[in-house]
């Protein structure tokens, strides 16, 4: 399975496997010197093949001239300081359109990525780190896709890399005792990098959408790991090509948020959805049962049933039962109960929704206000209903998320 | 129908802060627009220039690196096109992608023995 590996985002691409390949060789601590030269070769390229056709193989290309770069720079710089070579820091001419080369340059990306997802790192910088390095987006890139300020990101960014570079060292797959560990907080990371694109937001969405598929594909460069192949792996990729698989329909022409109820299906992303199938059939094997598993069942169900009504209501209460037991985090209960209310009524789930009223986390989250407001609509408390509506208008800074509040607040009767 | 020089200046400052996503699609812009040239028959030829230079003066040959002070003046790379008129290989010129990341084009008519 392979989704979306095509030249349109080859630059970027590049940039994070050369990148990896050159670190590699290297060492972290070469860091700064081996971006310059990546994108030094990037920029000889874009001059290039302006004017030229691309050459057979890109990748060998850039590589090569990358490389050189680098090889040129750490001569200048081993005049002042003391620096040892790797042995076989010099690359032959037959070593560049050597496929033994590029192939390897997946194992290399792999220990970037458990680089880049370092327990020394902190979450925040191990995504920013992540999309710098692997996925080749620029500060800019990184800050509009997360919502932040760009000096705020690249203050962040240069003190990540600071980290990186001082800490780390040698890059590479972890060992066997420690894999377990490790992958674990790999997925949390990717499926973080995935929800900040997902998250429904004004504008920016193409970038968004970029980094939910670069989260994608980071899990996808995983699966080519026999020890990295694990159930929870594939359950997460398949929750999120499910959850991307809606990605479009999530918002119509007029800008305006749409609900799953209301979202044109035909708009689903076909490949996606089989793709989920795909990596979640792949994932039922061994003794885990992972909260990722969980997620992409539910996922599954929302996805694959023919339309809103025929959604299978019940399985995925069962579900969000056991996400509870595994994860009880404030967010999943309240998914749960929207659920809930679709079995067993308003007045049921407005019981229920007093069991975690006193989370604090929720309270500062516009989901909980419009969600019980759902509640007192349907159980006919209309007056309670427009309150809660207010509320959560308060509660978000999201413009889209504020509109589409209104709407509703807007068609409740008098 | 004759030949011109199109001598592409500047842009490097733009170009040096964009992301490999942004560099990729500045670089298949110039790839339409040449497509489209050589469909038209109006592409002859052109190559960018590489960032290394000597410049050898007068009587006495004096070789010196450079002059590349200002960043603008470089050349960076040559096309050459066919057109009907000096006025038209400029408005041939407009659809550059050059003048994106604020560039120059230059645009002068080759001397040809048929005039």
């Amino acid at each position: 399975m392979k989704l979306h590996d095509s030249i349109e985002h080859l630059f970027r691409h590049e940039y994070g496997k050369i990148t990896a390949a050159l670190t590699s060789k290297f060492s972290s601590y070469q860091i700064d010197l081996i971006e310059d030269a990546v994108q030094e070769a990037l920029l000889k390229a874009m001059k290039l093949w302006s004017f030229q056709e691309m050459p057979e193989n890109p990748s060998a290309w850039l590589y090569r001239v990358a490389s050189n770069h680098l090889i040129d720079q750490l001569r200048r710089a081993k005049k002042s300081v003391e620096y040892d070579f790797p042995e076989d820091f010099l690359i032959t001419e037959n070593a560049y359109n050597d496929s033994s080369i590029l192939s390897g340059i997946k194992d290399e990306q792999l220990k970037m990525i458990f680089a880049c997802c370092h327990p020394v790192l902190t979450d925040a910088e191990q995504i920013m780190l992540s999309l710098k390095l692997i996925s080749g987006f620029s500060i800019k890139e990184i800050s509009s896709a997360l919502l932040k300020k760009e000096d705020a990101v690249k203050k962040a960014t240069t003190r990540a890399k600071l980290k990186f570079k001082n800490e780390i060292g040698k890059i590479e797959i972890p060992n066997e005792r420690e894999l377990n560990q490790r992958l674990s907080s790999v997925l949390k990371i990717i499926y973080l990098m995935f929800n900040e694109g997902y998250k429904s937001t004004e504008g920016e969405t193409l970038v968004k959408k970029d980094i939910c598929f670069e989260a994608i594909r980071l899990a996808e460069i995983l699966t080519e790991h026999k020890t990295c192949d694990a159930p929870q792996l594939n359950a997460l990729l398949s929750l999120m090509c499910f959850n991307a698989a809606r990605f479009e329909a999530r918002i119509n022409e007029a800008g305006e948020l749409v609900t799953l109820e209301n979202q044109n299906r035909d708009l689903w992303d076909e490949e996606l959805i089989n793709a989920g199938m795909y990596y979640l059939d792949k994932s039922s094997t061994g003794m885990i049962l992972s909260q990722y598993h969980l997620e992409a069942g539910i996922a599954s169900l929302y996805t694959t049933s023919k339309n809103f009504e025929s959604t299978n209501w019940q399985t995925i209460l069962n579900l969000y039962d056991l996400l509870i037991i595994h994860n009880n985090s404030s967010i999943a209960a309240l998914n749960r109960l929207v659920v809930y209310e679709k079995i067993n009524g308003a007045e049921k789930a407005l019981e229920e929704i007093k069991k975690i009223e006193n989370e604090e986390s929720l309270l500062s989250n516009h989901l909980y206000y419009s969600i019980k407001a759902d509640f007192k609509k349907n159980a006919g408390y209309i007056n309670e209903a427009k309150e809660l509506l207010t509320k959560a208008i308060q509660t978000t800074s999201n413009k889209i998320e504020k509109k589409f509040l209104q709407k509703k607040l807007s068609e409740l009767p008098e | 129908m004759s030949k011109y020089l199109y001598l592409f200046r500047g842009g490097d400052t733009q170009r040096i802060q964009q992301s490999p996503e942004q560099m990729q699609a500045h670089m298949q812009k110039w790839g339409v627009w040449m497509k489209g040239l050589a469909e038209k028959g109006t592409l002859v030829d052109g190559l960018p220039l590489g960032k290394e230079g000597k410049v050898v003066t007068g009587g006495k040959k004096v070789v010196t690196d450079g002059p590349f002070a200002e960043g603008k003046e470089i050349v960076g790379g040559y096309l050459i096109v066919n057109a009907s008129s000096l006025d038209n290989a400029v408005e041939i010129s407009f659809g550059c992608p050059i003048f994106e990341h604020d560039g120059q084009v230059e645009v002068r008519e080759i001397m040809s023995m048929n005039m």
